[in-house]
């Protein structure tokens, strides 16, 4: 998994590419946890990018989790463009329904 | 302990007792292989007995390490000895002329005034002359007393054979020979001519009796000299004495007396002390000596131009400059001859060759000699090997030692031959040998510390395998056996499988009555594998049949009680996906609560399969406070509920592809026959898609069928 963060106006957009299963699971987490406190720094909201990303394990979904403790609120966290399989594995664990799941990075203001 | 030699440093691994082990007995092993090779530096009152310099020099070790190179040194020295010295071979084809040895000294006074003819510097005879000749005319008579007395007068008045050999040697610079004995012979030979000068020391080679020519030849010639060789104890000629005390008296070898008398009679100066000679010195020539006045002898070879037969001189075959200026050797080579001896050079040679050598050696000042600084410069390259063996050698692989070791090893002896070419012994073994047991006994010693890491580190192993196998044992007794499933109800079919991917994991599945009716059952998948995974299942699995079994609570309240509980405890933010249901078996009404688990799926007594798509919430301790809805089916008679975890849908085969739900819900579909058999075809099939691969997560399927015989009432919805 390689994992890219910017600062797209008022977002910080953060994308992994790859899979995150694991074996890269702890690097995922890292990234997520340390976008999520740039967000916090800038109170800008954190878009994952989920593009580029062709699986995810109940690992990566439990650093989903710990990101969102780390937002405790304060920061919203969108996950943005999944792909099929994404999306199915979002729907099964129902983390659509702990995040925010938009169709593209531009649809997620 | 293969892998280990890939670290940087295969003493890192090792405790700081082993390392001192390893390194220690590494240079004791070096200390003990130095003394080994050069004992006579430390016992040279023990070895002294042995009169065999080979020894003193380089000790018993490197006597049987060293001198097979040395000699191999001798056989491969490139070059001939120099053209200036002469061998006249009295071999077969002469002896087929004048008829065997020895030959009537008419013969040999011709043979010697043909040589003396062409004015050679000096000849030297290799043989002995200590009888009067037979074939002389005063012993013929004796055969004859039919002879007339003047005819016996006129024989007698003939020139005796030996007188004539005495006048042609007397009449060319000549030297004849001698031979050193302890006992026969004579102890009083006529006096050799050679004038020493230096002080005689007294370990020199000393024969008490000499066997001598004929007064008559030995008074003629110009000079005697010994032609004793001095063999090693293998009967190996290395060494002739240039010196030795024959019958009380200063005797210098044939060789070095030829060059004596070839070059004018100079004095021999013996240069060392009372104990010991270092060298001789004569003319413009100097040769180093052991300290009894032995010359190591350098071989080469000799070219067959230097070699002619007796029968070419008498039929004026030679170049009429053939010898002159030269020194010229006579001496016998043919198969009968009893002057053959071993060199290092060859096995079988005549004992003249190497008198030919001698020559030459003096002539060149090339005898080979151990210089003093030897043993010191020796040791010291022994000792630096040594310890940079220890140093270096645990910082590399195996393969980088062995080729390390060969090239020094062969570094060496390439540097003891050029040194050998030079005329100087260094000997290699001692260089070499200390160096090479330190290294194989710490390569050892390495592998026994390796070993003894590795039986630790097993015994640690095995300690945690039983452990985990103990723990293994606790969770599946946790779990109802599959065996006893049928025991929770006589009024429904349930099987389950769970297959950890490792020892422990961290699926779980239960079923219980709540009362007479009602079938509780639950499904389970804690985040990752493993120990730590099956901890956080006993503890969900056992708060989860407390709080569902609670009286009075509904199913909702249950689940929000497990999610509140468990993240309340939950120091590693372990979460669980959980799928619990109760199934009313008097009706089929199924209430399902769902958090983060993949939905269940019904098979119909057709045998269509359709998955129930449950709303649910996120896996549990994702979020505290969740409101988990009750979804509410109906489970119809001969319907089957498959509840799975993701270790059927997750799994993957060798290209990383999904099983996913689609395979799923093919592989139960159709399915007939017995329950068991549709959860095993599942598994089986799951299995079959991984290919041999190892199982990405745990495996667990959990299956209920309402029997079809029962009587359908209305569903409560």
């Amino acid at each position: 998994m390689k994992w890219s963060v910017e600062q797209l106006g008022d977002r910080v957009v953060g994308k992994p590419v790859g899979r995150v299963d694991e074996a890269t699971w702890e690097t995922f987490s890292e990234a997520l946890i340390a976008a999520v406190r740039q967000a916090k720094a800038g109170a800008t909201p954190l878009v994952v990018d989920l593009a580029g990303l062709d699986y995810m394990s109940s690992r990566g979904l439990r650093a989903l989790t710990l990101a969102s403790r780390e937002a405790a609120g304060a920061v919203a966290i969108i996950l943005a463009a999944p792909n099929d399989r994404m999306r199915e594995i979002l729907a099964i664990s129902r983390y659509d329904k702990m995040f925010k799941v938009v169709g593209s990075v531009a649809e997620a203001v | 302990m293969t892998d280990s030699w890939s670290r940087s440093d295969a003493l890192g691994e090792l405790d700081p007792a082993a390392r001192r082990r390893v390194r220690v007995g590494a240079l004791i092993a070096a200390l003990a292989a130095a003394l080994a090779v050069a004992s006579p530096l430390f016992l040279p009152p023990m070895l002294a007995f042995l009169h065999d310099d080979r020894v003193q020099d380089r000790g018993v070790l490197g006597l049987s390490v060293t001198q097979p190179l040395f000699d191999f040194f001798q056989r491969t020295s490139p070059g001939d000895i120099a053209g200036n010295v002469e061998v006249v071979t009295i071999d077969e084809r002469s002896l087929a002329r004048y008829g065997g040895w020895p030959w009537s000294r008419f013969d040999l006074a011709g043979l010697v005034k043909a040589i003396a003819d062409q004015k050679p510097a000096a000849i030297g005879f290799d043989l002995l002359f200590p009888e009067p000749d037979r074939l002389t005319p005063q012993v013929f008579e004796e055969y004859y007393p039919e002879l007339s007395a003047a005819g016996r007068q006129e024989i007698q008045t003939l020139e005796v054979s030996d007188n004539r050999f005495g006048r042609a040697i007397g009449a060319t610079p000549s030297v004849i020979a001698r031979v050193g004995v302890a006992d026969m012979g004579t102890a009083n030979p006529l006096p050799p001519p050679a004038v020493f000068e230096g002080v005689t020391p007294r370990a020199i080679v000393s024969f008490p009796h000499a066997i001598a020519n004929i007064p008559v030849i030995d008074g003629a010639a110009q000079g005697i000299g010994l032609v004793n060789g001095t063999p090693d104890r293998d009967g190996v000629v290395r060494t002739v004495p240039l010196v030795a005390r024959v019958a009380g008296r200063l005797t210098p070898s044939l060789a070095l007396e030829l060059v004596r008398v070839a070059e004018g009679e100079p004095p021999i100066r013996l240069e060392g002390d009372a104990n010991r000679m270092h060298s001789v010195r004569i003319g413009s020539h100097t040769v180093l000596t052991t300290p009894d006045g032995r010359m190591r002898l350098h071989y080469r070879g000799i070219s067959t131009r230097q070699l002619t037969s007796p029968i070419d001189i008498a039929d004026g075959k030679i170049a009429p400059n053939r010898f002159t200026g030269k020194i010229v050797l006579i001496g016998l080579t043919s198969a009968a001859t009893i002057d053959v001896i071993n060199t290092p050079r060859a096995a079988q040679t005549f004992g003249v060759y190497v008198q030919a050598q001698a020559i030459d050696a003096i002539l060149q000042s090339r005898a080979l000699a151990r210089p003093g600084w030897a043993i010191a410069a020796e040791w010291l390259a022994g000792l630096a090997l040594a310890l940079g063996a220890i140093a270096i050698l645990p910082r590399l692989r195996l393969t980088v030692i062995g080729i390390s070791a060969l090239a020094l090893l062969l570094l060496a002896i390439a540097g003891s031959w050029a040194a050998f070419q030079a005329g100087l012994l260094i000997d290699p073994a001692p260089v070499v040998a200390p160096g090479a047991v330190a290294a194989v006994t710490m390569i050892s010693l390495l592998f026994v510390e390796g070993g003894r890491i590795r039986t630790r580190l097993r015994a640690t192993l095995d300690q945690e395998r039983h452990e985990r196998e103990a723990a293994s044992k606790i969770q599946i007794g946790m779990l109802i056996p599959r065996a006893s499933l049928w025991k929770v109800t006589p009024d429904l079919e349930i099987d389950a499988v769970l297959q950890p991917a490792r020892t422990v994991g961290g699926d779980l599945y239960d079923a219980f009555m709540l009362d007479g009716d009602r079938l509780c059952f639950l499904v389970g998948d804690v985040t990752g594998k493993g120990l730590p995974a099956s901890l956080f299942m006993a503890l969900a699995k056992a708060l989860s049949r407390s709080l569902l079994m609670q009286p009075h609570k509904d199913l909702a309240t249950a689940v929000a009680g497990i999610n509140s509980e468990l993240s309340a405890d939950n120091g590693q933010d372990m979460q669980l996906s959980l799928l619990a249901g109760v199934l009313r078996l008097s009706d089929g009404r199924l209430d399902l609560c769902c958090a983060g688990h993949e939905n269940p799926l019904i098979l119909d007594a057709a045998g269509h399969v359709r998955t129930l798509r449950l709303e649910g919430g996120p896996p549990l301790c994702a979020m505290e406070g969740y409101p988990y809805p009750v979804e509410t089916f109906s489970l119809g008679p001969g319907e089957t509920l498959i509840a799975f975890t993701d270790g059927v849908t997750e799994a993957q085969d060798p290209g990383q592809d999904l099983f996913g739900a689609d395979r799923t819900m093919a592989a139960v579909a159709g399915a007939a026959g017995p329950l068991v058999a549709l959860v095993d075809h599942l598994v089986a099939t799951v299995r079959g898609f991984e290919a041999g691969g190892e199982p990405s997560d745990d495996l667990t399927v959990l299956a209920l069928r309402r029997p079809a015989a029962t009587q359908e009432r209305a569903t409560t919805t």
